[in-house]
């Protein structure tokens, strides 16, 4: 299997460099990152990462909208929703536009590596 | 119809005979008003006839003394005397007559030859006059003379100047004026008749009606009258012109009052059929009455023919009911009377074939009775082909028992030589082993099975009674009962109705015998489904009572029948499909009979049985009563459960809207060691999910807010990976599929068994030998959870009798699911089950089955609240 490709969506530039520690932990290095959701959407028209992790709140445009444009350009895109509000409301709204996972910051590695395997479930199909 | 025909013949009776009562009534009623009016007229006319009389004798004595005057009158006299003055004469009688208007006036010498006369005078009346005798009349009475068929006063006197010269005739007609006068006066009709010959020639009158009609009919009006004796006073009636008068007639004197031919009579009449005309207005006033008294009459004869026909209906009804053979129809005897009396006979006839009849049925009793003797001795003889049947049962019984002791052995002997050699493998071994120790404990039961048999035949069976403490016993019964269930898949539940004696005084070796093997053959011919024992305690009669429920193939009554015979099993093929030697039952019923009791069967074939064992409470010294679960708990011997407490590790999350539930699988996760996030709904289980790292959720199937169903749906969607367990009190296929759908890994029943739930989590978390399990002292205890459930209950209670009373059949299912899913992980199995069915009940819309369990389930509640205060 070729090497997995990730872009990582948050603001605060702490939380992007964590994930891609975790992430470079389980042997994964194709990251890129966006700070803000309009950055994202155009990184991944260009690019079309196999899994995008999505911070929900950001300033101007946030993760759902992020969430819905990236769907629109690929139905079949991989976004994991990663947020400190784990509220419902959140929650159901990340379901109703499609996210294919939800971690709650702060988050153990084992919750990045659970989405990485469903990624390759994801994919098989 | 019938009566319908008698109903109108009484009607037109009654309508007829009023009539006739009507119309006899009005005839006697007209003919007394015509006698009145008779009588009344004829009054009258007495009176008139006096009147006139009078009026005629007064007029005429008033003229008497006028014509007396006038002779005393002295130019007059001297007139006459000188007789040559015939002129002055006649001009003094002429003013003297007109002056008391007299008609005609003449005198006469002493010889009564006419001197002189009034020129009015008709020279035939004066020839008539001195024809006739018209001497001065002293006399009282009328006196009149016809003269040319006019009546006249003719009145006299002597002149006397002073010596008689003379005399002075002087007439005066009786005219139309007296009459009217006097008709007036007397209000009758007045006629004078001169009778000629016995016959009428004139009438005199007044009544213009009368002499009209005089002048048609010149005769026959008055011919009556001639019949009439002058001096009679009798009214009579008299028809003429169409009418009728009531008349009295009476003599005049007349100048010549000695021949009969010239004789004058009045008549005075009134006419009757004018009176009578007053009653054809009574008429006219009595025909509505008439109308009205037909009208009362036709009412009156309805009433009356009802109050006749009704009961004679009733009893026509009656006979008809007799007729069909139904005689315990009673009459009502309202009526009095003949009716009464004939409905009253009509009863003693109605009772009189009753007793005919039981005394045909005595008979035939009798006949039966008969037939019952014949029947008996055949009886008798089936008796005696059956003892010889039973004779061969025992051989039969004999020979599978030789083989049921003889298969065991063989395999005993068989497996034991193979171990004798070495070479076999270990495989082979074991399952040699394990055969034999099978084949040896069945060899055991079968043993003991036959060693009881000859023992209860030979009555030498004894009992061990001493102060047994009863729940230790049924414990070990469950437990038991509990290891053979699970290895057939069957749901074991036993259910304690409290209060429950703490001791008891019996033989426990052979209570436990009976109960084990109650319970095991109920396992043994139960395929799925359930298995119950319930115990309760009658306190009024004193006795325990053991109920053993399946869900197994039941038996035909036939089978029951043979049920308890010592060599008889149901059925033959029963042995082989289910073993045993059939002497279980026999050894039951028998202990059980020794020890005071007995046991009752009643079963449904593919339904299941029950088995029932009663046995007298012989009380102890202890007589405390163990009122509920949670003292019966500190009484069972639980260590074994205890011990199997697995000890694990990792994370649970739980999520209940019961709280009660929540505190018990709390409680439950923790005695393992692991940890336990507890939340009341599925929105909170989505969020603790995804923020912590979770080995097991459970999740109860219905909660507010969100279910169970939708958060696992979340929770797959977005890739949450560990197992999720829906517990669920539905265990039905919809809601099973509804787990699957949803994504669920497993479902969980409830209300929650403990080792089974213990063993979930085992299966799903990680063993940890060297975890340290936190000291339970720490947890909430069991029977602070019991009472916290048993608190909540009250409230429970209440609202679910409000419920109840609104027929909210929603907030009922909704408060019956959590009994259901809660109450019997606290040991009130029954409350669960109870629930259970109500649920059904209410979703079957049985509405009185319903209402009937509803009120039961609410004083069972209220009991247990009672029982723990």
């Amino acid at each position: 299997m070729s090497e997995i490709s990730v872009l990582i969506v948050d603001d605060v530039s702490n939380m992007r460099s964590l994930l891609a520690s975790s992430l470079r932990s389980l042997d994964i290095t194709n990251i890129l990152e966006a700070s803000s959701s309009l950055d994202a959407i155009e990184i991944y028209q260009n690019k079309k990462s196999d899994i995008i992790f999505l911070d929900l709140q950001m300033p101007k445009v946030d993760g759902f909208e992020a969430l819905k444009q990236i769907r629109e350009i690929n139905n079949n895109a991989f976004i994991v929703i990663v947020s400190g509000e784990n509220s419902i409301i959140n929650v159901k709204k990340a379901i109703q536009l499609g996210a294919n996972g939800f971690i709650v910051k702060p988050y153990k590695l084992g919750k990045i590596q659970e989405m990485i395997e469903k990624l390759n479930a994801h994919q098989k199909k | 119809m019938k009566i319908k025909s008698l109903q109108s013949k009484i009607f037109i009776l009654v309508v007829s005979l009023f009539t006739a009562v009507l119309i006899l009534n009005v005839y006697s009623v007209f003919t007394a008003a015509r006698k009145q009016a008779e009588l009344l007229i004829e009054a009258r006319l007495n009176v008139g006839k006096k009147v006139v009389i009078d009026e005629l004798l007064t007029d005429q004595k008033n003229f008497d003394l006028n014509v007396g005057t006038i002779a005393q009158d002295w130019g007059f006299r001297q007139a006459l005397g000188q007789q040559t003055d015939t002129e002055s004469l006649i001009n003094i009688m002429q003013n003297h007559i007109q002056r008391i208007s007299g008609d005609f006036a003449f005198v006469t010498d002493l010889n009564m030859e006419v001197i002189a006369s009034t020129s009015t005078i008709d020279p035939s009346i004066l020839q008539q006059l001195q024809h006739e005798d018209v001497a001065p009349s002293t006399t009282s009475s009328i006196s009149l003379a016809l003269l040319n068929n006019k009546p006249f006063y003719i009145s006299s006197s002597t002149v006397k100047a002073p010596i008689e010269i003379g005399y002075i005739f002087v007439g005066k007609v009786l005219d139309s004026s007296i009459f009217t006068r006097l008709e007036e006066q007397i209000d009758l009709g007045i006629s004078l008749v001169k009778l000629k010959d016995n016959g009428n020639s004139g009438v005199f009158s007044t009544m213009p009606s009368l002499l009209a009609a005089q002048n048609d009919n010149k005769v026959k009006p008055f011919s009556s009258f001639s019949s009439m004796k002058p001096s009679d006073n009798t009214t009579q009636i008299v028809e003429w012109n169409q009418k009728t008068y009531i008349a009295v007639s009476f003599p005049l004197n007349t100048g010549n009052s000695h021949s009969a031919h010239n004789q004058l009579i009045m008549v005075l009449h009134d006419s009757l059929s004018e009176a009578m005309s007053s009653l054809n207005r009574f008429w006219v006033d009595i025909v509505p009455f008439f109308f009205v008294g037909i009208l009362v009459a036709l009412i009156g004869a309805f009433v009356i023919a009802r109050s006749i026909t009704t009961p004679v209906t009733r009893l026509l009804n009656a006979t008809r009911y007799v007729a069909n053979g139904n005689y315990s129809k009673e009459l009502e005897i309202k009526q009095s009377g003949e009716l009464g009396e004939l409905i009253h006979e009509f009863k003693n006839m109605q009772t009189a074939i009753v007793a005919r009849e039981n005394e045909i049925k005595k008979q035939s009793l009798a006949l039966q009775e008969n037939e019952k003797i014949k029947f008996e001795a055949e009886i008798a003889h089936k008796e005696r082909e059956l003892a010889e049947e039973a004779t061969k049962t025992k051989s039969q019984f004999l020979a599978s028992m030789s083989h049921e002791i003889r298969t065991p052995l063989t395999s005993i002997i068989g497996f034991s030589e193979t171990l004798k050699n070495r070479n076999i493998p270990n495989k082979d071994k074991n399952s040699a082993i394990e055969t034999i120790n099978r084949c040896g404990n069945h060899l055991l039961n079968v043993i003991n099975d036959i060693l009881d048999v000859s023992k209860i035949e030979a009555r030498k069976i004894e009992l061990e009674v001493i102060d047994t403490p009863l729940l230790p016993l049924i414990d070990e019964v469950r437990q038991l009962a509990d290891m053979l269930a699970s290895n057939k898949d069957i749901n074991f539940h036993l259910e304690l109705q409290f209060p429950l004696p703490k001791y008891i005084a019996t033989d426990p070796t052979r209570v436990k015998q009976v109960l084990i093997n109650l319970v095991s053959n109920a396992i043994k011919f139960t395929e799925s489904g359930n298995v119950n024992l319930e115990i309760s305690f009658n306190t009024k009669a004193q006795t325990l009572i053991f109920s053993v429920l399946d869900t197994g193939i039941g038996m035909s009554s036939e089978q029951i029948s043979r049920l308890f015979s010592a060599f008889d099993q149901a059925d033959t093929s029963t042995t082989r499909k289910f073993g045993g030697t059939g002497l279980g039952l026999y050894i039951c019923d028998q202990l059980s009979s020794l020890l005071g009791g007995k046991i009752q069967v009643t079963s449904q074939l593919n339904v299941g049985s029950e088995f029932q064992l009663t046995l007298p409470y012989t009380q102890t010294n202890d007589v405390t009563l163990v009122s509920n679960l949670s003292d019966a708990n500190d009484l069972f011997i639980t260590q074994a459960s205890q011990a199997e407490i697995p000890t694990l590790s990792g994370k649970v999350l739980y999520a209940d809207d019961n709280e009660d539930n929540r505190r018990l699988v709390s409680y439950l996760i923790k005695q393992t060691g692991a940890k336990a996030i507890i939340v009341e709904n599925g929105e909170q289980a989505v969020e603790q999910a995804l923020a912590n790292e979770i080995d097991l959720i459970l999740m109860d199937m219905q909660m507010p807010e969100m279910d169970g169903l939708e958060a696992t749906e979340m929770l797959k969607s977005l890739g949450f990976s560990k197992p999720i367990i829906m517990m669920t009190a539905n265990i039905d296929k919809d809601s099973i599929e509804q787990c699957v759908a949803s994504g669920a890994d497993d479902h969980f029943g409830k209300p929650i068994d403990t080792q089974k739930f213990h063993l979930l989590l085992s299966k799903h978390l990680t063993h940890d030998i060297n975890h340290n399990v936190e000291k339970l002292s720490d947890l909430d205890d069991y029977d602070e959870m019991v009472n916290q459930f048993l608190a909540g209950l009250t409230d429970t209670l209440h609202n679910l009798t409000q419920a109840h009373h609104l027929h909210d059949k929603q907030t009922m299912l909704n408060i019956l699911h959590q009994i259901k899913g809660s109450a019997g992980s606290f040991g009130y199995q029954n409350l669960t089950n109870k629930a259970a069915k109500l649920e059904n009940e209410i979703h079957s819309q049985n509405e009185e089955n319903t209402e009937k369990q509803m009120n039961y389930f609410l004083t069972q509640i209220k009991q247990i609240i009672e029982g723990n205060q």
